[in-house]
């Protein structure tokens, strides 16, 4: 609301302004290109009230009434006090100094008039009388710069801008020409007056104008025709088309004036066009698609004008530029365009300036307007109609606006580099997910487009060196969001390591969380990818770790924004915002596939380890993929895998059961392989890691049962080399996966360790779990929870008593295996170093043998000598 | 062969890191090996000597270049123009030498820089322009090629200068000093203190700092590899987070290095683990039959590849500048890493193959494996019946596991003990 009236409010400042100086004038040429439509504000209302008050008071006046006037008058003063934070904002408004005025000059006449020919006045009159004169004059004193300019500057009331103001507020559509009339009335009473800086609009301004502003136009009154479609831009009774409409006829005459004019007018036409896209995210589809198709139109438009500006500019070269970091010119406007045209002609008048011309405004709040317009108009269309792809074919086109603005941008306002780097940028999020192909024709689209010499050296040189241009900017989010772009082109061309670098070498993971949504939004949409990346490139435990965090949430359709989860909590405002970070359906990653990467990922992890984990209840577990698992095995009746997650739940307990080859036929009959290019690759790749993860379970379900195995009968089994295989067992001995397993290198075989005299399965930590009793497993649990306990304990008495200072290293001294000695040893140390002040505790290492109550003194001791100086 | 040798070669890497003085031994070594065509690395060593004042120096590489007998044109001008620099130089600062060398003045001088600088300035007429008159004759001594004086007047400049960017250069040029001069001991000081150096200051950017430390890196190389505990202190200063950075981000060829100092000092703790895991992450940025063979050996266990790997080592070591001297040292270390495994995941071995394996004659190999049992280093036997080592693995009983972790030894060191004697001084201080 507040920004609503804001805008507002400078809309109508600026039509106040504009009657008076141009310099305001210009300004506003500035403003309304930021402005949106407008509502009727609380100023508006505000002042309306005051207006009526002062009216009220002019009646008063004229019925000589004075104690209605005293009455008014307060209510006048009320109402400004009301109107306090207005005023402070922008001044007093005219309207009330020249009340102040007027009633300053009646009350002067009066008391002259009164005191030639006194009347008779009545005691309450009189006495009215006498305390105006009182009230008014503080407030004489008060406004007296105000008045003085006034006096100096009188405008008579029915041509004020304030009334044409409140005019046009009241003014039903046929009023309009009316209205447009009384300004122009305003306009030629001003210029005959002594006005500075209004001297050069000439006496076919004033006839034409008159009669229908805009249709005769001709290029002497485009600027006061701009002027007053400007005026009424964003007021409700304006007619946006007609509006539109006049500016194009208007951009028409300019073809017969110059360049500058023409840019100028561009710059109103483009807000303008911008005002008339309207649209409604929260439409449902077929409604959306039923009323949007007109802002299509309307954008192509835009796409069109914006070309045309970049294309007058790069016609004037260095005479005129569109920017914003400069002093506005000083002149009027009519003045600029008359020795605008007197250079271009080349007739060298007496005062043309050397320096270029200079439009106060900015391009790229143009462009990267007509950027997100697309965005929001891809959002409205239904992605399976032709009509989005209609839609879509239209990126070509904005992406050569923006390597067009770029190169202008370089060429001429090399100043801007961070302007240059929003372009770069805007271009980057066009391309960076594109796959080569697409890119390819694009590109050479764009070069054919802008006429240039095809240069395409292909996607991953193009992102990257348009990324490591923008490395060097000072504003960290485009180089944040630089760098997920590049990373995520870099993972979609499967070069998974030099992204995954890039994520840790940039600690994007640390920064991200301060940023804004829609970098977030990236963020995850690179994350997706890397973790693609990882599973193309084979890598399977990576792409389910980085995936996990993603997938595990639940809300992926939110964390890439796309797609409103239905039956959210969350208010209608956060879920219009929602709805308008959704990313254009072109550029979704497919959730499906998503998902069927990292199920897969996860079984082919986490089932061996469940298969481990029948040993060992300590392994951490992938709660989302064991859930689905349970769920999966309540079920009573499990009917043929219809889609990617049954066949995957299904995968699952092949696997589990070490049934390589039904594993491996569920996962290849997933449909959405498709989806990935090289599929056939990717499958094979699957197959090999199924083989060896079916090897693994098979160890684990199975050792209890053998004594030997022979490495080529489990290499026949898998259908893996001798060699794979004894990979895989050297590995899982290795990692202490199998333990009392070692091979047999003469037989060629895997021997199991020969059970022990009294029938306990020999084995260090874990032990082969079938051959346990319940008994002895529980005592084994036990032992290492009460092992975990104190060593906890001790942690936590150490942190509470740091002049104790066990260090780490005695800690380590003593280590897992080699029992209590080298504990006490460390606990020695620790209480010879509290006892004597921190001299070494080398001496103590083997303490141990030291009696408890001894050491318990030494270290209390030690703990109360250091708390003193602490 | 030629051609092949210089495979795995990183003396161009390498260069890009060090200063002309400190590539002229690399580029000697090249020559000897017989890496490159003779000519090229005769041409690269004129336009290194170019960029110094070493005139000899110069004139000979350009005969031998040339093959002739003849003096480099312009060869009589320069050696004058040096030695008159020399002279002048030697004049310049002979007041300051003889103030330092002053048994007396030296006695007085403290830590203090600034005391030190007035108390010269009060008492002896020292100005501070002679110190810069002083940083520029240490230059030219070391561009003339007299690391010796030029380490030596470095290290009067670093007591006394007080500007930054001299002391940072001069730091710089002790070092490379120290280094040409084979001074191992001093240049091991002087790469800690510019380690603390580059770790202390401010720099403008990042990308500075990781340059300087990109450099400390390199330079190390001179003097770990030479230094006689070198190997120690390399793995130490390169597995710091901060330095495994730099290596990751600018030098990734220095995997070889960290992998054949930490094979050698296998006994480590942690080493090992914290280079296999490196070489996981770094790998698909750079290989080598060292790095290589360490990944066949630690990550795939797959030891045919390894015994292929560490059959390229040996080229690959013998032809480094650096580690030509470790050949033995690292094949005997790889041996016995690969031995490790190998008896960690068999039980029965046959001793043809890990003889095979291991790149030995059978009979050699057999030889091996008993002087490893009788150091008892392993718990085995040979059966000489079937050729085969059988090694006794110990596991102990689930009963003895239990006691084991429920024991600790000693009755009264046991878990019911441990949180009393813990509670003990709690209870006793209050």
């Amino acid at each position: 609301m507040r920004g609503a009236a804001a805008s507002s409010d400078e809309s109508d400042s600026e039509s106040d302004a504009s009657d008076a100086d141009s310099d305001d004038a210009e300004a506003g040429f500035l403003r309304a290109t930021a402005r949106s439509g407008g509502i009727r504000s609380h100023r508006d209302k505000r002042f309306d009230e005051l207006r009526k008050t002062a009216h009220a008071i002019r009646n008063a006046m004229k019925a000589s009434n004075w104690v209605n006037l005293a009455q008014e008058f307060d209510n006048l003063q009320k109402g400004v006090r009301k109107a306090h934070l207005i005023v402070a904002r922008e001044g007093f408004p005219r309207f009330y100094i020249r009340q102040l005025v007027q009633l300053q000059d009646y009350i002067t006449q009066f008391a002259q008039a009164q005191a030639q020919s006194p009347k008779k006045m009545s005691p309450s009159s009189q006495k009215a009388f006498n305390t105006m004169k009182q009230k008014i004059r503080p407030h004489m004193t008060q406004h007296a710069e105000a008045v003085a300019a006034f006096r100096a500057n009188p405008v008579d009331e029915e041509a004020s801008a304030d009334e044409a103001d409140e005019a046009a507020q009241k003014a039903a559509d046929a009023e309009e020409v009316r209205e447009l009339e009384i300004k122009a009335q305003a306009q030629a009473d001003k210029n005959g007056g002594a006005a500075p800086g209004f001297t050069t609009v000439g006496k076919q301004g004033k006839s034409v104008v008159k009669v229908n502003a805009v249709a005769n136009a001709t290029p002497e009154t485009i600027f006061p025709c701009l002027r007053s479609l400007m005026e009424i831009r964003g007021k409700r009774s304006t007619d946006r088309a007609q509006q539109v409409a006049d500016l194009e006829q208007l951009l028409k005459v300019a073809d017969h004036a110059s360049a500058h004019a023409r840019v100028r007018v561009l710059m109103i036409l483009l807000p303008a066009l911008f005002d008339s896209i309207h649209i409604n995210l929260n439409a449902n589809v077929t409604e959306m698609s039923a009323e949007s198709s007109a802002p299509f139109e309307i954008w192509t438009k835009a796409l069109h004008y914006a070309n045309r500006i970049l294309a007058e500019l790069e016609e004037a070269g260095d005479r005129l530029y569109v920017r914003n970091d400069m002093p506005g010119d000083e002149r009027d406007v009519d003045e600029i365009e008359k020795l605008y045209r007197a250079v271009t002609s080349g007739k060298k008048g007496a005062d043309a300036p050397t320096e270029p011309f200079v439009v106060p405004g900015s391009l790229l709040a143009l462009i990267t307007r007509v950027d997100s317009a697309y965005t929001t108009i891809l959002q409205a269309a239904d992605p399976h109609s032709t009509e989005y792809y209609d839609r879509l074919t239209a990126e070509t086109r904005l992406t050569a606006l923006l390597v067009r603005a770029e190169s202008y941008h370089r060429t001429h306002l090399a100043a801007l580099t961070e302007d240059l780097n929003e372009l770069i940028l805007r271009r980057i999020e066009h391309i960076y997910y594109k796959p080569d192909a697409i890119l390819e024709i694009v590109e050479s689209r764009i070069h054919a487009m802008l006429a240039e010499e095809p240069h395409y050296k292909g996607n991953v040189a193009l992102v990257h060196d348009l990324c490591v241009a923008l490395y060097k900017s000072t504003d960290a989010r485009t180089r944040a969001r630089a760098a997920l772009c590049h990373i995520f082109n870099m993972a979609l061309h499967n070069h998974f390591h030099r992204a995954r670098d890039m994520v840790l070498m940039s600690h994007l993971q640390d920064s991200v969380n301060g940023m804004d949504i829609s970098t977030q939004i990236l963020h995850n949409r690179m994350i997706a990818q890397l973790g693609l990346a990882a599973f193309r490139s084979g890598l399977i435990k990576e792409a389910g770790m980085i995936l996990g965090d993603l997938l595990g949430s639940g809300r992926v359709k939110e964390l890439l924004a796309q797609g409103v989860q239905r039956f959210s909590d969350k208010t209608p405002e956060e879920e219009k915002l929602e709805r308008q970070r959704q990313v254009p359906f072109h550029m979704h990653l497919n959730l499906e596939l998503l998902e069927c990467v990292f199920l897969v990922s996860t079984m082919l992890y986490e089932v061996p380890q469940i298969a481990m984990s029948n040993f060992d209840p300590r392994r951490r577990l992938n709660k989302p993929f064991r859930r689905l698992l349970e769920y999966s095995e309540r079920r009573l009746f499990t009917g043929p895998p219809e889609d990617t997650r049954d066949h995957i739940l299904l995968a699952s307990k092949a696997l589990a059961s070490a049934d390589w080859q039904r594993c491996d036929q569920y996962i290849r009959a997933i449909k959405i392989w498709e989806l990935m290019p090289a599929h056939e690759q990717i499958k094979d790749m699957l197959t090999r890691h199924i083989r060896k993860e079916a090897l693994r379970t098979y160890f684990f379900i199975h050792s209890p049962f053998y004594a030997s195995m022979a490495l080529s009968r489990l290499a026949d089994m898998v259908s893996l080399s001798v060699r794979e295989v004894h990979a895989v067992v050297a590995r899982m001995i290795m990692s202490d996966e199998l333990p009392g397993v070692s091979l047999n290198q003469a037989e060629g075989t895997l021997r199991f360790q020969q059970r022990s005299a009294n029938g306990g399965v020999v084995g260090t930590g874990i032990g082969l779990g079938a051959e346990l009793s319940r008994l002895q497993s529980l005592a084994n649990v036990y032992a290492d929870k009460a092992a975990t306990l104190i060593e906890s304990n001790e942690r936590l008495l150490d942190a509470k008593t740091q002049a104790l200072g066990l260090t780490s290293d005695h800690v380590e001294e003593g280590g897992e295996r080699t029992g209590y000695g080298g504990r006490g040893g460390g606990r020695g140390g620790r209480g010879g170093r509290g006892g004597r002040g921190g001299r070494g505790g080398g001496r103590f290492t083997r303490g141990g043998l030291m009696g408890g109550s001894r050491m318990g003194s030494l270290g209390g001791g030690g703990h109360h000598m250091k708390s003193q100086p602490a | 062969m030629a051609v092949d040798k210089a495979q795995y070669d990183l003396t161009l890497e390498m260069a890009k890191h060090l200063d002309p003085h400190l590539i002229l031994p690399l580029l000697d070594h090249l020559q000897e090996n017989e890496m490159y065509p003779v000519k090229d690395i005769l041409k690269a060593k004129l336009a290194i000597v170019e960029q110094t004042d070493m005139a000899g120096h110069h004139n000979e590489i350009w005969q031998e270049l040339n093959e002739t007998e003849n003096d480099v044109p312009g060869h009589s001008e320069r050696t004058q123009k040096a030695l008159e620099t020399f002279d002048l130089y030697e004049r310049e600062n002979q007041p300051l030498f003889e103030m330092i060398k002053d048994p007396n003045v030296a006695s007085q001088l403290k830590s203090d820089k600034q005391f030190n600088i007035q108390l010269l300035t009060e008492e002896h007429g020292f100005k501070v322009e002679m110190l810069d008159k002083f940083y520029e004759g240490a230059l030219f001594q070391y561009a003339i090629g007299q690391y010796a004086s030029a380490s030596d007047m470095l290290y009067h400049l670093l007591i006394l200068s007080t500007d930054a960017e001299k002391i940072a250069s001069a730091m710089w040029g002790k070092l490379a000093s120290d280094i040409l001069n084979q001074d191992w001991p001093t240049a091991l000081e002087q790469i800690n203190s510019l380690k603390e150096f580059i770790d202390q200051r401010e720099y403008g950017s990042p990308v500075e700092q990781l340059q300087q430390r990109t450099w400390l890196v390199t330079w190390a190389l001179f003097v770990f590899f030479n230094h006689d505990n070198g190997r120690e202190k390399l793995l130490e200063l390169f597995l710091q987070p901060t330095y495994l950075n730099v290596i990751q981000t600018a030098v990734p060829w220095m995997l070889r290095y960290i992998t054949i100092s930490a094979v050698i000092q296998k006994k480590q703790r942690g080493v090992l683990k914290e280079l296999i895991r490196l070489i996981r992450n770094e790998v698909h940025v750079y290989r080598d039959p060292v790095v290589d063979f360490v990944e066949a050996l630690f990550v795939d266990y797959d030891f045919e590849t390894a015994q292929t790997k560490l059959a390229q080592c040996g080229d690959l070591i013998a032809s480094d500048f650096f580690v030509q001297d470790l050949y033995e040292l690292f094949l005997e270390n790889a041996r016995l890493l690969m031995f490790e495994n190998y008896c960690r995941i068999h039980q029965v071995l046959d001793i043809t193959e890990l003889s095979e394996r291991l790149n030995m004659a059978p009979d050699a190999g057999e030889k091996w494996i008993v002087n490893l049992i009788r150091d008892a280093r392993m718990d085995a036997k040979i059966d000489a019946a079937t050729n085969t080592v059988v090694i006794r693995t110990q596991c102990p009983t689930i009963h003895a596991q239990i006691m084991d972790k429920t024991h600790w030894g000693e009755a009264a060191m046991g878990p019911c003990f441990r949180p009393q004697s813990s509670a003990a001084p709690v209870t006793q201080a209050r």
